[in-house]
């Protein structure tokens, strides 16, 4: 059986549990944005299919796209889209699965993209192992879930690296230009890929690119010389931005000044507090340390270490390469390792936002996933020349993630690894526990249930759009009311998380606490009652 | 790669050595149920409430509502201050209780989890409320004092996810705030000062804390802005005021906090 089929098995089992287990996961203040606009963009497709009025008028235009503009709109149409199709039309899934399942199939696609990068580079078990890794790290599992961007742009951006890896494939090129169109028109992260690309170019043609600047007897070279611009830079540069420019209705009445202020909210993002050993991070210079010591306590520790030796692996080889002129794989040690690196240190810059947990250099996950996958492929080898010692220990790696991913979910936000005691060896340390406002939603029972009719009701971080999506769809009491501020309020949550220490004192004073969300015992928003 | 196989090794040993490891330490909610139903036969009226690790959300749930009639503690910040007779439960990855409370003098454990009492015995306040600032005097109504040297309120004080009962001081620029409060008889004031986060994240620069008593200075600070409270503790003489000043040369949004009890 081929690596593609593989990977489309790998990847339809995989939606099918992220689809099993949805109903848990609350949703987060980013879906309440998402569900919004998906609302809002769908109404053009109905307009244009209507035949009414001028579709691509601006004043037709704005009315339906001017909302969220801060993203591209490819997931938020297929959220969409999805939502029409599978819930509207269909009736397969409820609405907020509906809205959730293109999320769900970028997680899939990302773990059949792996087994098909693995199997390219190294071999089949190595993608199977490395996708199997991949789907049971709890956080990039949680994040899986949700009508978000983050699993997607993880995805497209291994695609526009898978594609790039086998440009030189027929229309290779035209296939590169597409997928990277599709990456920048999912998050603005895409955009990096053409400097990673430029790197790993110039690493290739470093013999080339610098063979003047150590001039030898007899070449005759002297100064820097510039090889052949590859084609990849033409196909990226010119498709890239057409399918990005295509796929946004937004962007067309003013492309350049809108796409700059698209940009420009990127570049003045505000800032969010993290708590990061005991200490909350509000404003810059944030540590540089920050996002890889992250990995280091959500990762498995399993797939963690394998991980550290691949990478140690890889950098030796491409040590060997730079002093002895080995190539052992010119291509896939560094293009892999700049892909892993380059997301984490953007962000470890002192200056770029780093809320979110571990969510905003994901895209680099997949790749130290590989090296974990790829190392411990040949170290199995090496125990045993026998295929069940082998699987046996594949299994043995991927299943403490497994089980990780069931004990916290669906908190998985917040899961963190047995380096600093799990959950609660990092509430005592001091790490975040979530972020995102989703944990209210094992909640609703007990508030509908309790209640009394017409009680107001203060969500904290959960937010309106979120809390109009529960009583939309039944989650929540239709006649209970949306408090924005704790006090006057009748039940109040509160999360345990930086900017919310305030909510927790104040509802302390006034209410009695009633209930809880908890991860093995670490809060993670608390539901107060009754006013004193 | 000669060690690939034992690095392999390590991370599956690794991988599930840390799934049990991590698993012991979960709620044992029948040991839980357990021990608040012998801690019920034990409880005395006045008695304080305390449990470790402070985050630890189905205590605070079950006490809230078994116990609501008891004064709860919020945490290892929080214990820095006296009891007269307290209860701290602790879960098995529970830090140490502080020094301040002294050693325990009857336990209950059930399983791996313990409940403590603590306590010095009558006569301890366990939260010095009735500071006064100026004219003006914190009683269990009046819950802040401003006058032109600044401002203090009693409540919840917040560390970054810490909470403790106390004192927070809103200072101005290079103008000394006094408070005073008299002892009833000689003893210790124990406690802790600093800063909120809130205070520790906008303060530029340190302030200066002196306790004196009768002319004579008892003890003397100087606060980084940092988040926390520093353990604090100073014999006293009792009917003669004290006198608890805090200065600082930008005060911006400095808020320094203090928390005491009094222990005779």
């Amino acid at each position: 059986v081929s690596a593609r089929r593989w990977g489309l098995l790998v990847g339809a089992v995989y939606v099918a549990i992220l689809l099993a287990t949805s109903a848990g996961v609350g949703i987060t203040r980013d879906e309440g944005y998402y569900f919004h606009a998906a609302r809002d963009y769908i109404g053009w497709f109905e307009q244009a299919a209507s035949g009414e009025g001028s579709t691509f008028s601006k004043p037709v235009i704005d009315r339906f796209w001017s909302y969220n503009p801060e993203h591209p709109v490819l997931m938020k149409t297929a959220f969409a889209l999805s939502e029409r199709l599978f819930h509207d039309t269909l009736r397969l899934l409820g609405e907020v699965d509906a809205y959730r399942l293109p999320g769900m199939l970028m997680g899939g696609l990302c773990l059949a993209l792996m087994v098909v990068l693995g199997a390219h580079l190294w071999s089949l078990p190595v993608g199977l192992l490395g996708a199997l890794l991949l789907g049971v790290q709890p956080r990039f599992f949680y994040h899986a879930h949700l009508a978000c961007f983050d699993t997607a742009i993880t995805a497209l951006w291994l695609a526009t690296v898978t594609a790039y890896v086998l440009r030189k494939q027929r229309f290779g090129h035209l296939r590169l230009g597409l997928v990277f169109g599709l990456a920048i028109a999912t998050k603005h992260n895409a955009l990096f890929l053409p400097i990673v690309f430029m790197l790993h170019w110039m690493w290739v043609e470093r013999a080339a690119l610098f063979v003047g600047l150590w001039p030898r007897p007899g070449r005759g070279a002297s100064g820097f010389h510039l090889p052949p611009i590859p084609w990849w830079v033409f196909a990226m540069g010119l498709i890239g931005p057409l399918v990005f420019l295509a796929h946004w209705p937004y962007l067309w009445p003013d492309p350049i000044a809108r796409w700059a202020s698209y940009w420009g909210f990127h570049l003045h993002h505000e800032h969010y507090p993290v708590r990061y050993f005991g200490t909350g991070l509000w404003e810059p210079p944030f540590p540089l340390a920050f996002p890889w010591v992250m990995w280091g306590v959500t990762i498995p520790v399993a797939t963690l270490i394998c991980a550290l030796a691949g990478v140690a692996t890889a950098l030796r080889q491409v040590g060997r390469e730079l002093w002895w002129g080995e190539a052992v794989r010119p291509d896939a040690s560094s293009l892999l390792l700049l892909n892993l690196a380059i997301p984490v240190l953007l962000i470890g810059m002192p200056e770029v936002p780093i809320f979110g947990g571990t969510k905003h250099w994901m895209n680099a996950l997949p790749f130290l996933t590989l090296f974990a996958a790829q190392f411990a492929w040949v170290a199995a080898c090496r125990c045993s020349g026998r295929g069940a010692v082998r699987l046996g220990l594949a299994a043995a790696l991927v299943l403490p993630g497994a089980i990780s991913c069931l004990r916290h979910h669906p908190h998985g936000i917040g899961s963190y690894n047995s380096l600093v005691g799990g959950v609660r060896g990092a509430a005592s340390a001091g790490f975040e526990r979530q972020f995102w406002g989703g944990g209210s939603a094992a909640l609703l029972a007990l508030v509908n249930e309790r209640a009394e009719p017409r009680a107001k009701v203060f969500f904290d971080r959960t937010n309106r759009e979120a809390f109009d999506t529960y009583q939309a769809t039944g989650m929540l009491r239709g006649d209970l009311r949306f408090s924005p501020r704790p006090s006057g309020a009748d039940w109040a949550f509160a999360f345990h998380q930086p900017d919310s220490d305030w909510v927790l004192v104040d509802l302390r004073q006034r209410m009695d606490l009633v209930a809880g969300v908890a991860i093995e015992g670490v809060p993670v928003v608390s539901l107060f009652s009754g006013r004193r | 790669m000669r060690w690939a196989p034992a690095i392999l090794l390590v991370a599956v040993g690794a991988g599930w050595v840390g799934q049990g490891w991590t698993a012991y330490y979960r709620p044992d909610r029948v040991a839980q149920a357990e021990l608040l139903d012998q801690l019920a036969g034990r409880l005395e009226p006045g008695d304080e409430l305390a449990y470790l690790p402070a985050w630890e959300l189905g205590w605070a749930i079950e006490l809230e509502r078994r116990f609501s009639a008891h004064a709860r503690r919020l945490g290892l910040l929080d214990l820095l201050r006296p009891a007269a007779r307290i209860w701290v439960i602790s879960s098995p990855d529970a830090p140490p209780v502080p020094a301040a409370l002294g050693v325990p003098q009857e336990a209950l454990v059930v399983g791996r989890i313990k409940a403590e009492r603590y306590g010095f015995g009558a006569g301890v306040l366990p939260r010095v409320e009735a500071w006064q600032q100026g004219r003006c005097r914190l009683s269990a109504k009046r819950t802040s004092c401003a006058t032109d040297a600044g401002q203090v309120r009693r409540g919840e004080l917040v560390f970054d996810g810490r909470f403790a009962q106390g004192h927070k001081l809103t200072l101005k620029d290079d103008v000394a705030l006094e408070l005073r409060w008299t002892p009833p008889a000689a003893g210790q004031l124990i406690g802790g000062i600093g800063h909120t986060d809130h205070g520790a994240r906008h303060g530029r620069s340190p302030v200066q804390v002196t306790l004196s008593q009768a002319g004579k200075e008892l003890g003397r600070w100087t606060l980084q802005p940092t988040t926390g409270l520093r353990p604090v503790a100073v014999e006293v003489v009792g009917g003669s005021p004290l006198t608890l000043t805090f200065r600082c040369a930008k005060a911006e949004r400095n808020e320094a906090v203090f928390s005491f009890g009094f222990a005779p």
